[in-house]
Parts: structure tokens; C-alpha cells; sequence
């Protein structure tokens, strides 16, 4: 509760119960009005429970307009989902592929996630999903402990002998790798070591990356002389094997007495990859049982990809079994949504008179109340996201008036009535919801790293796709980018334009490597060595050092250091953090989705950006040029070193502000979120996330030692909870 | 010493005759020849009797082929490989083929044909095909003949054949035959001649794929216009009188009734302009036509046009209610009818029905996605001005029985009508509207 009308104001400076209004997935956090879109969530219950109980897959489209509720929809399935034990659930969007690898790049993500997807191994699906199983067998058998290794195996086997398989070497191999991760996790929580290369392995070779014959070994594969790919490397051979998996995967579902749910959201954004990604869920869904499989995205959209054949009938008639078409909310909804998410920070202040007072006779306090009658009142249907936006506008302008005010003065003078609001540029407006957006979907991807997994044909293919918004503008030395079929001999070629001459061009070969494995590393770095053409000057190496360091393995240091010998005009290693490969991919997703980036301007009757919109605004900002890698792509030669502007950065009070503001109405708030908002103040948009990440960190630990919160480390970051 | 046999007479003259054949092979002049001309060869007169007799001792018997069974007149070779590609590739040959094979009713005839067992020697047969598909296939022909492509059994297959020039093509005939038919129908019934008068025209026993090629010759090809884009046999106009057909109000009357949608009473003029119904030109014809209808306020006889605000819709009087009411001055002068006042007095009243037939006529022409927009809608309600078509649709949409949508803008363009018929609705502009349907 706050005790003083002081706290009361801090509280409201420091935090905003509108500051999103998108949803990227599921979320502790998630406000939910029960009401809005009952009949569909119902729906999507029973056919989550029905698949399961008849033991049949489904697939669903789930379709409408921009920002009418789909992604909320969908988080708080997941959520009832987890909560009642009704299935394990994947959460899916924004997945950028390749046409060509989309079965195995959706599949790296399932398993990733499944994974990943937790607070810690113990944590994720993958693990609760054996041990569901075994107390379920263990149990029903009535075997008494103690419950050694071997027992347990043999009724992890003799359960998934019980299941309805068609009969594949496969199908074996993969249950002893599954059960193998959970030995793994149960004798080593830390997983260190030798434990985390064998769960790296799992992940690597559950994903349909290739691993080493002896690693495969350590964790239950008895290679097979056709288990092997040219590079002599373990991995699952083909698309009929991946699929395989998926079906392996939702029978083990099912034997812990769930559903398999997957979620794939915006697939509207997926464009190209759109087509092979509907022909793979055609025949998962073919093929599999107890699963629900939930597509999601933009109705004008996918019903142009539907016309025009991009889905074909037949695999519309599998993914869209069943259509659910959400709708604009009614008014009385609208309303409750407001109530709702202030209602939080309303009862903090309920033990303030005045406040309360206020609370009473104007159930929308803070917020303009009359503005929004005068905006929506009147109104047959509302578009959930517009009020949203309003609200988040409307806090922030009282926000402005108390800085302004000071917060006596702005209480004492509160009306409900809108107070005259000065708009800014429109390209103003649009810079401070690109960057909302890039900063929260920077958060979000911190938060679920599992729907992120190290992917160089996913990073050659969002580079790519960043870089293609800036050729041939004069900012920047980049005339044209290729990818290369295959990534052979490299995955990228740049072509730069030497500043100050009209003709000379400078080329560049990037490779990207993404794996823990030697020799599947070995073979992009030999080529960026021996096979790169006349012609090329520069070569890159690109790593995402942070989860799959570039191995060093004799071979590959060999390379290496002839590489390095070339001297740091013609060869550089950009290692990436993963922070730096999460903000590549939230650039690019905040083109792709730019639909959903809602402003509110005068004039406008789109609420959703264009893409154009997106990157015009991105270009702006220097957004592509703060990367590190694009940096090193987009400019030629060295940029001249320029004195940094000194950037305002944010201070222990401020970050100590948003906390507590966020606490005040929240039972807890996680760092990413907390680094999001102090970005989206004024002034504060250039700074970089990690860095402030760190600050964040640093002032919650501070206020930890002064016993005002506690926290523990939680998806990237930390958990930050109020002392109870 | 033994006694020698004595030769027989055939036996002798056979001899002679391969040794002939030997002689010309050698001297490298009139090989291959006839049977005949190598026989002048060896002795004055030889009647035909004594060579086929001869034909038959060695070594004619296994040592000669001729090109064409029993025909002594035929070109003739010893029986040698090198020999047998001299022969098949003679020109001689295949004139000789080309002048027992084909007539006035048969001037076309394939490779493989003329190849056939019963004239062309068997052991020939094969490497002539060979030689004269490649010389066919290359255009490398005697003037004799010439190639033609008519279609094969199939709708995409054609077959490339040997047109013997002593006989005309019978389709091109038959195309301007076509062409004179047309231009006798059209003089006794009008620019729109159905195909199936002209093919009536057409010789009994004419093979389908000579039509097709009369059709796509000259003068037919140039001659002649089909009306219907999607209808080649259907209904044809001379190109000349493509204007006149373009008035026609037999075309009118086709193009109103596919523009009209079922239930609906009135077809908007806009939408009758855009109609993809007739061919190319057929449809610039009818659109200049509709054009100068639309000014001189002067339709067909049966059809009325009625104006609601900026927009025109052409009605026929027979579907009217009481369609006695409405005056028809004179049968060929068409009246044009506008009207600005309502058939009913607010949108409420049938508005909800109205509105839902035109929803479900719509969604399940567009495939049932629900999906259905403004503009179509508006389009089909020509009754409800923009004022009570948006009162009775907002009611609806408050009695959460149809809801709207907006365009996101990024994968379908919209028209300039398709925007202007949607409603603007807190700083979105909503285009499309779906029914709410209870899950």
C-alpha cells in the first residue's frame, strides 16, 4: 500500500500498466479480462483437452486484424495450458527461416524452447515431461523405491513400447536420448562440464544439427552406418526423420497425460518461408497425434496467401481444420480492460483519502476519463489495441503534467478532462514506438532465449534481410548483398562503395558459424580461408561466441591463425554476444511486424506502421549503424573516428523509481522489462540495452542489500520480487 | 575334266543385272537406278516378266533391294548398308512415295506414314524415317513438299507432317469458306453469329483438327471475332462490324445478366463497365456503346437506369414490382428512369435481412472466409444510401452481429472505391465486415 500521496506519485512516475500493448508470448504478467474472448479461449481449451483425449492432431487458424487480441489470446491458452497440466505448449513467433530449412529450423526451435524454456533445466518441458512420465509409470506399476538409474529406464521403455508408433529404429533412439537429457539434468542441476556438452549434444542432435560419433554415443545413439551425413557427423537424415521427431515428441506428451500444443504466432510475417512452413505442419499434422497446432496471424493477410495459392487447399483444409475469427471487443470490454490493469495500482492507493476519492467517483483515475468516453463512448465495437495505446498515451501525458506540476498541484487541478496535448512530428511519434517495440522484443527474446536458438542459416538470413533495407542509400558504403545458395563457400557477399569514388567497389565474404561442433565448424572456416575468389578483399568471420564459441579445435586453429595472418585489413572475427544477435533479430522483427506497432497521430488512419515506416525510422536513429556487425558491413573503410556525444544516462534514482513503480502494482517485474522501460524515456532511446541491463542489474542488487526487494536469477536476467 | 552346268537364262540375266548394278555402284553415276534402266544396261529389251523373275536368282534375290514392293519403276540398290542411306535419303525416293500416297483429299501425310508396310520396302522403312524426321525437323525439304504443323490428339500437341504441294491445304479452304458463311448470316441475322451455324458449313467427315486450322488461318484468323472471352464457340462477329455487335442488345442483355447478382434487382453501371465477360475487343466495342447509352440516356428496350447520388443502376423493368406502372413510351425509344427517393423510410426495416442475404450470396461466392468487403456489400444494397446503409450497420454491429475489420495495407492495395466505402472509425479505416459467430 502506499502510506503517503508522495509514494503515490513515485508509483506513478515509475511505472505505466499500459506500457505494452503488444503481447509476445506468454507471461506471468499477462492482464487478462476474462470476459473478452471467453467463447474463443473456451473453444481453444477443449480442443487442446479433445486432442489429447481422442488421441488425434488438429490444426487451427486463428485469424483477425492487427492488435484485436490474438497474441493475448494465445499467451493465456498457454498459460491455462501449463497451469491445469493440460499440455506442454510451445510459443512460437516471429520465426524467420529459409524456405529450404524450415522443417529443421522450426524443429531447432521446438526443441530449443522445450529445452531452454524454463527458468533452468529442471525447469523446462522437456525435463517435466519425463519425469511426468515416470511417476506416472513408477506409480500405475506400483514399483517401490528406491528408484535407481536402471529401474527407472526400463519403465521409461516399457512405457514408450505402450505407444501406438509405427515401428522405427527412430523411434528408440530418440526416447534414449530424451531419457538420457534427464539423467544428465538429475545428476548434474548445474550442468557443467561434461554435463552441459552432453546437453548440448542432445539439444544439437534432437534439433537435426550433426554431432560426433563419440559424443552421439554419450548420449544413448548407437550409430548406424546410415545415421551418419558426409562430414561423418550423427544427425537425423532427412525431413521424413524430423517429422518423426514431432510425432516422438507429442506420444511422449501423451504419456505424461498431455497434450503437445504448438503455438506458432504472426505467421503472416514468415512470407517466404510461409509456403514450405505449411507444407511441413500439413504433414506433421498428417502424421501425428495429441497434438494441437495453432497458426496465427493477420486475416487480410493470410487470406491473400490462401487466394493465391501460397497455401495450398489441401493444406489449408489440414492447418485450418477448424478457423476461430476473433472480433473487436464491445465497449463495456474496452472499459474493463482499463479497470483491470489499473485496478493494481488503484488498491495501492486506496488508503490515501484523497485518492481514493478520486478512485470513487472516477473509476478510470488517473486516466482522462471523459476523454475516453468522448473517443470510444459512442462507439458499436472497440479495437482492443487502440485503447491500449490511448491509455498508455493518456498515462503518460499525466506523467509529464506531474513532472510539470509538481504532484499536489497536478492532483488539486484533476479533472478527467484531457489536457491539451502538443504532438510532436509525426516521425517523432513514430521513432518512440519503433524503439518501444525494438526494446521490448529485445526484452522478450532475453526472456525465452530457447525461441532464439544459435542458427547461422537464421542469422545469415536476418543479416541478409537488414541488409537489403540498406543498400544504395547514401548513408551508408553498401552498394549490394548476395546470399549465397547452400553457404558455400560463404554465406554472404558485400559489395561496398569506396567513399569518394563513383566506381570502385570493395567486396566482402562473411561467413557465420553457429555450432559447438568441430567438424561442422571446421568446413565454413576452411572455405573462408582456401575458397573465396579473386575479387573478394575482405573476409568476415561472424560466431556467436556467447552460446556456440567458435570450437578451436587443432584444425580449426590452424585455419584460423592463416586467416589472422592475412592481417585486420582483409580478415575479422565479429564475435557476437547473444544480446547482439537478440537485437539483430529484434530489428528485423520490428519490420516484419511493423503492423503492430500501433501510434496515435492526428490524420492517421492506419494505426499500424508500414515497413517502410519501420526502417526509415530505424535509419533515423542510426539504429543499423550502432550494430557492431552491420557496422562493420555498411561502412568502408574504418569510419573516422568521431567524438562520442555525450548521451544522458540514467541515474540510480530513475532505475530505483521504475522498480519500485513497478513493484507497487506487480508482484514481480524481471530486469528485461525494467531495462525496456528506462529506454523508453525521453532521452534515453540511443542507449545501449546491455549496458543498461548491467545498471539495472547493479541498482537492484543495491536495493536487495537494503532489503527492499529480493531477487533471484531468472531467463537472462533477474527475478525482482517485493519482500514479503 | 568335269563338264561346266549350264546357266539358266534368269539365272544369267540376274547375274548381269548385279553386275550392272556393280558397274553404275562404282562409276559413281545413276546409283541408285531402276530395275528398268539398269536392265537397259545389259540388254535392249527386257520385259518385265524376265526381271521379276530374275528378282528372284541370286544375287538379285539377297544382292538387290527395290524401294518399293514389286514396282520395278522404283529405285533400285545392291543390298550394302552405305547403299540402303543412299536410297532412303534420295529425293527420287520419296517422291515416288509422295505420288502413290497422297491426293487431293489426303495432301498431308506423315513420315511414318509414307513409310508403311505395303509400298516402301520393309528393310527400308526404319532408316528412311530416321533420315526424312531429321530433314523434316530441319526444314532441309524438296520443294515438293512442304512442312505443316496441325495438332495432335492432345490439347497441347501438335505433330509436324509433309504437305504435298501438287494439292491444296483443305483448311485453308475451309477457312475462307467460314468466312463467306459469316458474312451471309450476318446479313440475314445480325453482327452475333453463333459457331454452331457456321459449323453446320463445315463438309461431313472433316477431321476436327483441319477446323481448328481453318479457324486459325487466314482469312478466319483475321476475319473474324469471338464475342465471349471464355467462349470460342460460341457466339463469332466479323471484326468489321465489331462496333455494331458492341450495340447489339442481345449482348447487353448477356452482359447485364452476368453482372447481375442472384437476388439482386439492379446491376451498378460502374460494375457493368467492368466486366470481364467479352473478348478484348468485343469489350472496348461494348464499352463505347454503354458509354454513348449512359449519355444519350438510351437503352435497350426493357431496361431502366436509376441514379443514387453519384452512382448509376441499370434495372430491367420486368423486375420491378409493378412493373405496369412504369411507362414504356415507345418500344424503341427506351425511357431512362432516375430516381432519388427511397423505396423504404429507414434501414431498420428489412435492412437486417437485406443485408444478411447479401453477406452469405457474397462469402460464399468469395469462398466462405467471411471475409466480405464494404464496398461489395454497399454495392448490393443499392437501396440503402450511404447514411442508413452505415445507421443499419452500426446497429447490427452493436447487436454483435457483424463486426469490421481494417486493411493493414501491406499485401492488398485497395481502390480508391474500395476506400471511400469504408467507414473511418477512431483514426482506422475499416473495409471489411464479418458475421459474429457464436463458437
Amino acid at each position: 500500500m502506499y502510506r503517503t500521496e508522495s509514494e503515490f506519485f513515485d508509483g506513478l512516475l515509475g511505472s505505466d500498466p499500459f506500457s505494452s500493448n503488444r503481447v509476445n508470448g506468454p507471461d506471468q504478467c499477462l492482464v487478462t479480462v476474462d470476459d473478452i474472448h471467453r467463447r474463443e479461449f473456451e473453444q481453444l481449451c477443449r480442443l487442446t483437452t479433445q486432442v489429447h483425449t481422442q488421441n488425434r492432431a488438429l490444426g487451427v487458424l486463428l485469424w483477425s486484424g492487427a492488435g484485436v487480441g490474438k497474441s493475448h489470446l494465445l499467451a493465456r491458452l498457454c498459460d491455462w495450458a501449463d497451469h491445469e497440466k493440460k499440455a506442454f505448449y510451445l510459443y512460437l513467433h516471429n520465426v524467420l527461416v529459409s524456405a529450404e530449412n524450415t522443417p529443421r529450423h522450426f524443429l531447432k526451435s521446438v526443441v530449443s524452447t522445450l529445452v531452454e524454456g524454463g527458468a533452468s533445466f529442471e525447469e523446462s518441458p522437456l525435463y517435466v515431461m519425463v519425469q511426468t512420465v515416470l511417476k506416472r509409470t513408477l506409480k500405475q506399476n506400483k514399483v517401490p523405491p528406491p528408484i535407481t538409474r536402471t529401474i527407472a529406464h526400463e519403465a521409461f521403455l516399457a512405457a514408450t513400447r505402450s505407444l501406438p508408433l509405427r515401428k522405427d529404429r527412430l523411434n528408440e533412439v530418440v526416447f534414449e536420448v530424451v531419457f538420457n537429457f534427464f539423467v544428465k539434468v538429475n545428476t548434474n542441476p548445474e550442468i557443467r562440464g561434461p554435463a552441459r556438452q552432453n546437453v548440448n549434444a542432445i539439444v544439437d542432435w534432437l534439433s537435426g544439427d550433426g554431432i560426433d560419433e563419440d559424443l552421439a554415443k554419450e548420449i544413448g545413439i548407437v550409430p548406424q552406418p546410415h545415421d551418419r551425413d558426409a562430414d561423418g557427423l550423427v544427425r537425423l537424415q532427412d525431413n521424413h526423420q524430423v517429422e518423426q521427431v514431432f510425432l516422438i515428441l507429442a506420444a511422449l506428451c501423451r504419456l505424461a497425460g498431455r497434450s503437445l500444443l504448438i503455438v506458432i504466432d504472426q505467421v503472416d510475417n514468415m512470407r517466404e518461408s510461409v509456403s514450405s512452413l505449411a507444407e511441413f505442419c500439413h504433414s506433421v499434422l498428417d502424421h501425428c497425434q495429441n497434438l494441437l497446432l495453432v497458426m496465427a496471424g493477420v486475416k487480410e493477410t493470410i487470406k491473400t496467401m490462401l487466394d493465391t495459392r501460397v497455401i495450398s487447399e489441401a493444406q489449408r483444409d489440414r492447418i485450418a481444420e477448424k478457423i476461430i475469427d476473433l472480433h473487436q471487443i464491445e465497449p463495456s470490454q474496452a472499459r474493463a480492460i482499463l479497470e483491470t490493469r489499473l485496478r493494481p495500482f488503484q488498491e495501492k492507493a486506496r488508503g490515501l483519502p484523497e485518492i481514493r476519492r478520486m478512485i470513487d467517483s472516477s473509476p478510470l483515475f488517473p486516466l482522462a476519463e471523459k476523454d475516453f468516453e468522448l473517443r470510444f463512448g459512442q462507439m458499436a465495437e472497440i479495437h482492443p489495441r487502440s485503447v491500449v495505446k490511448w491509455a498508455n498515451t493518456a498515462w503518460e501525458t499525466e506523467q509529464s503534467r506531474i513532472r510539470e506540476l509538481g504532484g499536489e498541484a497536478w492532483l488539486r487541478g484533476w479533472s478527467g478532462s484531457p489536457p491539451p496535448m502538443a504532438h510532436g512530428s509525426l516521425e517523432e511519434a513514430i521513432d518512440a514506438a519503433v524503439n518501444e517495440a525494438v526494446n521490448d522484443l529485445i526484452a522478450d527474446r532475453r526472456k525465452h532465449a530457447g525461441m532464439l536458438p544459435p542458427d547461422a542459416d537464421n542469422l545469415a538470413t536476418v543479416t541478409e534481410r537488414l541488409l537489403r533495407v540498406c543498400q544504395g542509400r547514401a548513408a551508408y558504403s553498401l552498394e549490394s548483398v548476395k546470399r549465397i545458395p547452400d553457404d558455400k563457400p560463404y554465406s554472404l557477399e558485400i559489395t561496398e562503395r569506396l567513399p569518394g569514388t563513383q566506381n570502385e567497389l570493395v567486396r566482402t565474404a562473411v561467413a557465420i558459424v553457429a555450432s559447438r561442433n568441430g567438424t561442422v565448424a571446421r568446413h565454413p572456416v576452411q572455405r573462408l580461408l582456401d575458397k573465396v575468389p579473386d575479387g573478394i578483399q575482405h573476409r568476415i568471420l561472424v560466431t556467436d561466441e556467447e552460446r556456440t564459441p567458435l570450437p578451436m579445435t587443432r584444425n580449426i586453429l590452424d585455419t584460423y591463425n592463416k586467416l589472422l595472418a592475412l592481417g585486420p585489413d582483409r580478415f575479422q572475427h565479429v564475435k557476437l554476444t547473444f544480446q547482439q544477435y537478440v537485437e539483430l533479430d529484434a530489428l528485423r522483427t520490428a519490420m516484419d511486424d511493423a503492423v503492430n506497432i500501433a501510434i496515435e497521430y492526428p490524420g492517421r488512419t492506419h494505426s499500424g506502421l508500414t515497413r517502410e515506416e519501420v526502417a526509415e525510422s530505424l535509419h533515423r536513429q542510426g539504429r543499423f549503424l550502432a550494430h557492431p556487425l552491420l557496422k562493420e558491413l555498411l561502412t568502408e573503410p574504418e569510419p573516422t573516428a568521431v567524438a562520442p556525444v555525450p548521451l544522458e544516462k540514467p541515474t540510480s534514482e530513475l532505475v530505483a523509481t521504475i522498480i519500485a513503480g513497478s513493484l507497487g502494482w506487480k508482484i514481480c517485474v524481471m530486469t528485461n522489462d525494467v531495462t525496456a522501460e528506462v529506454l523508453n524515456q525521453p532521452g534515453m532511446s540511443h542507449l545501449d540495452f546491455q549496458e543498461t541491463h548491467d545498471f539495472v542489474v547493479a541498482v537492484a542488487r543495491e536495493l536487495e542489500a537494503e532489503s527492499k526487494l529480493v531477487s533471484k536469477v531468472h531467463l537472462n536476467g533477474l527475478l525482482l520480487m517485493n519482500v514479503s | 575334266m568335269a563338264r561346266k552346268k549350264d546357266v539358266d537364262p534368269a539365272t544369267a540375266l540376274a547375274q548381269s543385272l548385279g553386275k550392272a548394278f556393280e558397274r553404275r555402284r562404282s562409276e559413281g553415276a545413276g546409283y541408285p537406278a531402276t530395275l528398268r534402266e539398269v536392265a537397259r544396261d545389259v540388254a535392249g529389251e527386257i520385259s518385265d516378266a524376265d526381271l521379276k523373275v530374275a528378282l528372284t536368282k541370286a544375287p538379285l534375290k539377297t544382292g538387290c533391294i527395290l524401294s518399293m514392293d514389286a514396282d520395278l519403276d522404283s529405285l533400285a540398290i545392291l543390298n550394302d548398308s552405305a547403299d540402303i542411306e543412299r536410297l532412303v535419303g534420295d529425293e527420287r525416293l520419296l517422291r515416288g512415295l509422295c505420288e502413290k500416297r497422297c491426293s487431293a483429299e489426303q495432301p498431308v501425310i506423315s513420315v511414318k506414314e509414307l513409310a508403311q508396310p505395303g509400298l516402301l520396302a520393309k528393310k527400308l522403312a526404319k532408316s528412311f524415317q530416321t533420315v526424312w524426321n531429321g530433314r523434316l525437323k530441319a526444314g532441309e525439304l524438296p520443294a515438293f513438299v512442304q512442312v505443316v504443323t496441325i495438332p495432335g490428339k492432345t490439347a497441347k500437341s501438335t505433330e509436324s507432317k509433309l504437305h504435298d504441294v501438287r494439292f491444296p491445304l483443305p483448311w485453308l479452304t475451309l477457312s475462307q469458306v467460314l468466312v463467306q458463311e459469316l458474312k451471309r448470316e450476318t446479313a440475314s441475322t445480325g453482327p452475333l453469329v453463333d459457331w454452331s451455324t457456321l459449323a453446320a458449313s463445315v463438309p461431313p467427315g472433316t477431321p476436327p483438327a483441319f477446323v481448328a486450322l481453318a479457324r486459325a488461318s487466314e482469312p478466319f484468323r483475321s476475319a473474324v471475332i469471338p464475342v465471349f472471352a471464355k467462349e470460342p464457340d460460341g457466339c463469332l462477329v466479323l471484326a468489321e462490324n465489331a462496333e455494331q455487335g458492341g450495340s447489339d442488345p442481345r449482348l447487353f442483355e448477356r452482359v447485364y445478366a452476368a453482372a447481375l447478382k442472384s437476388g439482386d434487382t439492379a446491376v451498378d453501371a460502374a460494375l457493368l463497365k467492368k466486366q470481364k465477360l467479352l473478348s478484348p475487343p468485343m469489350s472496348a466495342a461494348f464499352l463505347r456503346a454503354f458509354d454513348q447509352m449512359l449519355l444519350d440516356r438510351a437503352f435497350p428496350t426493357d431496361y431502366g437506369v436509376i441514379r443514387v447520388g453519384a452512382k448509376k443502376y441499370l434495372f430491367r423493368l420486368a423486375d420491378l414490382p409493378n412493373p405496369a406502372r412504369h411507362d414504356v413510351r415507345s418500344a424503341s425509344k427506351p425511357v431512362a428512369v432516375a430516381v432519388t427517393t427511397l423505396p423504404e423510410s429507414s434501414a431498420g426495416e428489412g435492412f437486417a435481412q437485406a443485408f444478411g442475404e447479401a453477406f452469405n450470396r457474397i462469402d460464399a461466392r468469395e469462398g466462405g472466409y467471411n471475409f466480405v468487403k464494404l464496398l461489395h456489400l454497399r454495392n448490393a444494397l443499392p437501396a440503402y444510401p450511404r447514411v442508413l446503409f452505415d445507421a443499419g450497420l452500426d446497429a447490427l454491429r452493436k447487436n454483435r452481429l457483424y463486426s469490421l475489420e481494417s486493411s493493414e495495407g501491406h499485401v492488398v492495395s485497395l481502390s480508391e472505391e474500395e476506400r471511400e466505402a469504408g467507414i473511418v472509425e477512431a483514426g482506422r479505416q475499416l473495409i471489411y465486415c464479418k458475421r459474429v459467430r457464436v463458437v
